[in-house]
């Protein structure tokens, strides 16, 4: 019993290490795209904003 | 003598500018109190990842869940197993969570408002921020200690060095709020994932797996490799932590936030299950560290001495270069942390305490001011209660407890709100009642020498246990008492 739960604990341990990496890479790479397109959206907003006239919020902040 | 060089130096130095730089820069996106709070919802899946995993790991996770490792062997990483399973069940379910996000609320209270009425929503807020505050109270020196004892720093600089941290933290979050907060998530779970791996690679080729779980097994038994027969843990540990696990997942404020801030329910139901597996990794690897410590400094610390044991080991066996990497890293996990918590207790807060009390039409420039004062003064708190508060027993439990406090009532009012149509206002302030009174009482009992052995004797796990099944019970019996009446909630499902 102890033996299967050393072997269960290894697979675990590997597990682990092997999705750990492979997600930070892909979270590196797909989480650029998402704060590229999160910019823009808020961005195209801004612009909307302070055409229309209701800049004075983010005038504070630049 | 320290064992922190100019390289290792040069390399902290040059990964907090690069933070402070992202951080502030994006603080020109903000125009509105909902793009401080939640970034406009404009959060993606992956970005969502990145931000949940990076926040829910700070050195105090790294610290606890290697101290976990250390004194109940792999054990101790049955919490994380079961936060996984609930998180992925949750995220695959919707359980709650899609009718949360479905509403387009900011917090959790501000959904009770809806079924309870205005009064549970401000309790609701009190008893969120009371436990939050007082589980983020010990994040500041339990990260200082760990700094100072890998880098072998003098003791005395670990206040300015904390004080100095939590200032850089504040300054990007007040002024960028949760924008700032993901840009900087992003990049600390880039720098946190890439130090963890590297150290635990060093250490399973330094320490060897088999010399760990020999030491393991030489401590520990057969209990060392299965909770359910370890005499410090059985199954009052792995039932509560599972009772823990998914009211975390379902109403933790940090991890909600990032729920509410998703572009939309599916969104936000995908970074719940793609993250669910980040739960396992982040009590492995800090356990293995621990475990890795009985080996090299040997079996003979206690709680709560043994918190120190993975720092001390550390310090003897990353060498310089390394040593730069892994406190960027653990500097990354800390300030992700810190600026996440500061701004979601404001958030609840300024949503919810103060609803009240506010005009109703605020403008955006004055809410924002108000959020940006509210964590200042949270950043205030930190350092005089962080810094001071002097931590007695396990580091883990008592997180566990503080949490406890809200976790219990307020996962309970979440699940009631959500399926139960019958629940209402005495149900709802009886749970809150009830989930708060045990835990606070088995802290103070705990606490006072002449009452510690009767509340050693019960044990946290128990005490935890009886606060979920006593919340529920008030929430039941406070519901039937009450003569029926039409809710908000059902107002809106009949039109």
């Amino acid at each position: 019993m102890m033996g299967q739960l050393h072997w269960f604990w290894l697979a675990m341990t590997a597990a682990v290490l092997v999705w750990y990496s492979v997600i930070t890479v892909y979270v590196a790479i797909r989480g650029a795209f998402d704060i590229k397109e999160m910019l823009g959206n808020l961005g195209r907003l801004r612009e909307e904003q302070e055409e229309s006239g209701s800049s004075a919020d983010y005038a504070e902040n630049d | 003598m320290t064992n922190f060089g100019i390289l290792d130096g040069s390399i902290v130095g040059v990964y907090i500018l690069a933070t402070m730089f992202a951080g502030l820069a994006v603080r020109k996106y903000i125009g509105r109190v909902d793009h401080f709070l939640l970034a406009g919802r404009e959060m993606n899946i992956y970005l969502g990842v990145a931000s949940l995993a990076a926040t829910e790991f700070g050195i105090v996770t790294c610290m606890y869940t290697a101290q976990n490792g250390y004194d109940f062997g792999f054990g101790g990483a049955t919490p994380g197993i079961l936060n996984a399973i609930m998180m992925l069940l949750v995220g695959l379910t919707g359980f709650c969570v899609a009718r949360l996000r479905n509403t387009g609320v900011t917090t959790i209270p501000e959904l009770f408002d809806k079924q309870f009425g205005p009064k549970i929503r401000w309790l609701s807020g009190v008893v969120i921020v009371l436990g939050g505050l007082l589980n983020m109270g010990v994040f500041l020196r339990v990260g200082g200690e760990f700094l100072v004892t890998v880098c072998g720093f003098n003791e005395r600089y670990l206040e300015i060095a904390m004080t100095v941290l939590l200032l850089a933290v504040a300054s990007y979050t007040i002024l960028g709020g949760m924008l700032s907060v993901l840009i900087t998530d992003y990049l600390q779970f880039i720098v946190m994932s890439g130090g963890m791996l590297a150290v635990t690679v060093l250490i399973l080729y330094k320490v060897g797996w088999t010399n760990i779980t020999d030491a393991v097994a030489t401590k520990h038994g057969a209990g060392g490799f299965n909770p359910f027969i370890h005499q410090k843990l059985g199954y009052s540990f792995v039932i509560y932590y599972a009772l823990h696990q998914l009211a975390v997942v379902l109403t933790w404020q940090t991890t909600i936030q990032r729920l509410l801030a998703a572009k939309n329910t599916r969104t936000g139901l995908k970074i719940y299950t793609r993250t669910s597996f980040f739960f396992v990794c982040r009590f492995m690897i800090p356990g293995i560290w621990g475990m890795a410590a009985l080996v090299v400094i040997g079996p003979e610390l206690v709680a709560p001495d043994s918190l120190q044991a993975m720092p001390r080991m550390l310090s003897l066996i990353v060498p310089g270069g390394l040593m730069g990497i892994l406190i960027a890293a653990m500097l990354a996990a800390d300030m992700s942390t810190d600026s996440a918590y500061m701004l979601t207790w404001g958030s609840v807060i300024y949503n919810d305490i103060l609803a009240p009390f506010r005009k109703k039409n605020i403008s955006e420039k004055r809410g924002i001011l108000w959020n940006r004062m509210i964590i200042g003064c949270i950043g205030l708190f930190l350092l005089v209660y962080g810094l001071w508060y002097p931590l007695k027993g396990n580091l883990w439990n008592y997180l566990a407890i503080t949490g406890t406090i809200y976790l219990a009532s307020m996962s309970v009012l979440l699940i009631a709100c959500c399926y139960w149509k019958r629940a209402n206002s005495w149900g709802a302030a009886g749970a809150i009642f009830a989930g708060a009174i045990i835990p606070s009482t088995y802290l103070v009992l705990e606490q006072v020498d002449a009452t510690a052995p009767f509340a050693a004797n019960i044990g946290p796990y128990w005490s935890g246990i009886a606060t979920y099944i006593v919340a529920w019970m008030a929430m039941i019996g406070g519901s039937l008492l009450k003569p029926k009446t039409v809710t908000v909630l059902e107002e809106a499902e009949a039109s």
